[in-house]
């Protein structure tokens, strides 16, 4: 009984299917919503699903000259990687156990990705891979320090290197989002930078690099690198309502569980915005942003915490 | 660093047509580029020589489809003026307006290209709902969006009653103000301007040793415009301003673009207000006296060329054609050295390519 | 057992049919055509509606979309893009020029019609075509998906 109760946590609620369909789901409200501010009509509800499942039946083809296991090992294992972050953000829900510095093993799990991706690109024979590639390790040593940097600030007011930690400190003095609008928004375009979207999609930029690392692979691999990046967004997501909006957990579980939802769609509302509205950053642009104006930032905004 | 060559095209999307890049990088910077032309060369010039003048009109028009009109402006000028017909002022007119309309279509197609060549896919998804308008009213009096049909060897095919004339009045107060609305998001976006200012620089030197022509030579600050300076079809009866700017880079071209779209629904106006009465076109006999002629015209891009040589029968003996995109094309390798890799899209996008107009 | 069967391949052409991604190459048209397509993407007629999505890829591409003739040049690389497309694939060609040679038949430099090269699924002939004729071709192209 128990075992089967498990079992279920696990895979289906609130474990693996209900996260990857709350992925899809956020992708496709990622899409509409651009689409909307862009005047269109966008897809319908479904399609996210339509796409995975086509991905997934197409073709598999890989040009000549790359590494076949390495090919079909990154995606799995970068979707693996965030998956794992999934369990310990629970979905609503508390489910695992929150232990002392889990925070930074979900930092860890969430910048395994962009490292795969890196090498997806280098293990592919295309000169768009290998550029994108390249593109996407320079901007990593960018966004990387600064999403650090500033998700600190909710360590040091909260004193606590776990997420439960965070999470009950904020039931007390009140959610982080106002009193550290600051470091919130630093966070976010850190965000940003990991996911890859506009106005950091330096490395897939689509008018220069085609689609970056991923221009060679097709079909299950495709569709799995895609799902790991919609993976990735709501995780990312949550984990910004975890450690910026823990007070959500005041309101009970069905009052929390949906609480937690409306926040994550409007934080999504937030990053398609963002999305619509800037143009793509040029790499020493960027690198530029982040190095001379938005660390700095973060890390007066820290000693800010720190002294009071 | 090794050297990395990145080819772009012939397929790429960057493109919308195939013309291929090898661009050679160290690092993110270009250090060296050459370029490849002919992948849409299909051979019209010598297809025109097969054909009789009046066939011809309707191959000419899909040399491009982007300047359809003004190709055929030029081509009908050319034989109007072997064959020494008069058109009506009427119909010269009614070209003029096509012409315009066509510039506003064209500039505002280009503002999405740069737009979604530089990330910001919500200004190409803007400005080409607002170039609906334009070919809404192109396909309102012509009957086609893109290639209108309009001119035939004597004047054009169609005329505007009182309906058609205040429709198009109405559309243009209405696209006036979404252009304006347009010129100031691009104006005031910062990172619009971070994308193009500074990039893809040329000098009042560079242009006049390359010949460069169209909005890229006025953005280099060379005061240069066939409508103005040799007047065709009925722009000599028109007010026309020319802008121009000094800096020479991307951000001027496009600033120089949308002022032309205001300035082009300007005249647009001028001629529904001023548009004389009359006929639209005379008849004009098949057959074309021996002679030849040059005929010019001021496209979208710049001054477009026709030389035409008849030998007295129904069929042109030698057509030549030059579009402004190769004399364009040309200072691209200059623009793209030592430019970042990230740029090169918003350079290549900047000079407004038309691959179909260069390779015929 | 017998009705897993049935339900897997539906599933597989229903995602295919409500996910069509194109990918498009001129391979020598007049522009024409091209302009008309990329306005499909724009807020006037908007194919992500039909979850149709413009890919910069070959590898991530469905249905290959040709506008033009054909012209030498352009041949061998439109049968190498063709190659690199994964199965299943289709082909659209879009404009008269594409689908016979339209005006330029009897050039010297083009073949005269995609499918002097490739197997052409369908053809929507129109020189231009108008948007809403492109997304019918597409639309029909992917109801004939078995
Ligand atoms: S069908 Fe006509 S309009 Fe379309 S690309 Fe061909 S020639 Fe141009």
């Amino acid at each position: 009984m128990n075992i089967l109760h498990m079992l279920f946590e696990i895979l289906i609620f609130p474990g693996f299917a209900f996260v990857l369909f709350t992925a899809l789901f956020f992708h496709w409200l990622d899409r509409k919503l651009i689409a909307r501010f862009q005047g269109r009509i966008g897809p319908p509800w479904y399609q996210p699903v339509a796409d995975l499942i086509k991905l997934f039946s197409k073709e598999d083809i890989l040009p000549v000259g790359t590494n076949e296991v390495f090919a079909t090992l990154l995606p799995l294992v970068s979707f693996a990687f965030v998956m794992t972050a999934s369990f310990y953000l629970p979905f609503a829900v508390p489910t695992t156990q929150s232990f002392e510095g889990d925070i930074i093993v979900v930092i860890f799990l969430l910048s395994m990705p962009s490292l795969l991706y890196f090498l997806a690109g280098w293990i592919t024979s295309g000169v768009y891979s290998i550029l994108g590639g390249n593109r996407s390790l320079l901007q990593y040593f960018s966004y990387e320090v600064l999403f650090l940097l500033a998700i600190s600030g909710t360590v040091i007011t909260s004193g606590s290197w776990s997420l439960a930690g965070i999470r009950s400190a904020q039931l007390t003095s009140g959610s982080y989002f106002l009193p550290q609008l600051l470091g919130f928004f630093l966070t976010v375009s850190g965000l940003i930078g990991k996911l890859k979207r506009d106005p950091y999609d330096i490395p897939k930029a689509k008018s220069e690099m085609v689609a970056g690392p991923l221009t060679e692979f097709s079909g299950k691999k495709l569709g799995l690198w895609q799902l790991t990046n919609q993976l990735q967004t709501v995780v990312g997501l949550s984990f910004l309502v975890h450690t910026y909006f823990g007070g959500y957990w005041q309101m009970g579980t069905v009052g929390g569980f949906f609480t937690f939802y409306l926040l994550l769609i409007l934080l999504q509302c937030l990053l398609s915005a963002i999305s619509a509205i800037y143009a793509r950053f040029r790499i020493d642009q960027l690198i530029r942003l982040n190095w001379y104006a938005l660390i700095p930032l973060a890390l007066i905004h820290n000693l800010f915490l720190v002294l009071k | 660093m090794t050297r990395i060559v990145v080819p772009i095209g012939p397929q790429h999307p960057l493109l919308k047509e195939p013309i291929s890049f090898l661009i050679s990088l160290d690092g993110e910077r270009v250090v060296n580029s050459s370029l490849r032309l002919g992948y849409v060369h299909r051979g019209i010039e010598k297809l025109a020589q097969q054909r009789t003048y009046v066939q011809n009109v309707y191959l000419i028009e899909r040399i491009c489809g982007i300047c359809s009109h003004i190709h055929t402006t030029t081509y009908c000028q050319a034989i109007e003026t072997l064959l020494g017909l008069d058109v009506p002022r009427r119909g010269l007119y009614i070209r003029t307006l096509l012409c315009e309309l066509e510039r506003i279509h064209s500039h505002l197609l280009w503002l999405g290209v740069l737009a979604k060549n530089i990330g910001l896919d919500t200004i190409f998804m803007y400005s080409w709902r607002d170039r609906e308008i334009v070919l809404k009213m192109m396909e309102e009096i012509s009957g086609g969006r893109v290639s209108h049909a309009v001119n035939i060897i004597g004047g054009v095919r169609i005329d505007l009653d009182a309906d058609r004339l205040t429709m198009l009045e109405s559309g243009l107060n209405d696209l006036n103000g979404r252009v304006e609305e347009l010129i100031g998001t691009i104006e005031r976006d910062r990172s619009f301007a971070a994308r193009t200012r500074g990039i893809g620089k040329l000098t009042l030197e560079d242009v006049k040793s390359f010949c460069v022509v169209g909005p890229v030579a006025r953005a280099s600050g060379l005061d240069i415009d066939l409508r103005r300076d040799a007047p065709y079809a009925a722009y000599h009866e028109l007010e026309i301003e020319v802008p121009v700017m000094n800096e020479g880079d991307v951000w001027a071209r496009s600033m120089i673009r949308m002022r032309e779209i205001l300035q082009a629904s300007r005249l647009a106006k001028q001629i529904i207000r001023t548009l004389p009465k009359g006929p639209v076109s005379t008849t004009a006999p098949r057959k074309v006296p021996p002679g030849e002629v040059v005929s010019r015209a001021e496209a979208p891009r710049g001054e477009v060329f026709y030389y035409l040589r008849s030998n007295g029968s129904q069929q042109p003996e030698r057509l030549k054609i030059r579009t402004p995109t190769l004399t364009n094309l040309i200072t691209l390798p200059e623009q793209l050295k030592d430019v970042q890799m990230a740029d090169v899209s918003a350079v290549i996008a900047g000079v407004d390519l038309c691959i179909a107009c260069a390779d015929r | 057992m017998e009705k897993n069967k049935a339900i897997l391949p539906n599933i597989l052409t229903w995602a295919r049919k409500k996910s069509p991604w194109i990918l498009h190459f001129n391979s020598g048209g007049c522009n024409g055509c091209d302009i008309e397509l990329l306005s499909l993407l724009t807020p006037s007629y908007d194919i992500e509606r039909f979850g149709i999505l413009n890919e910069a890829s070959p590898r991530h591409a469905d249905i290959l979309v040709c506008t033009g003739p054909v012209t030498e040049q352009v041949r061998p690389r439109l049968k190498r893009i063709y190659d690199q497309i994964p199965e299943p694939k289709w082909v659209l060609a879009v404009g008269s020029c594409s689908c016979s040679g339209g005006v330029f038949s009897g050039a010297y430099n083009i073949l005269g019609g995609i499918d002097k090269l490739l197997p052409v699924d369908m053809y929507v002939p129109g020189c231009p075509c108008r948007p809403e004729t492109i997304i019918d071709g597409i639309i029909k192209l992917v109801e004939s998906i078995q």
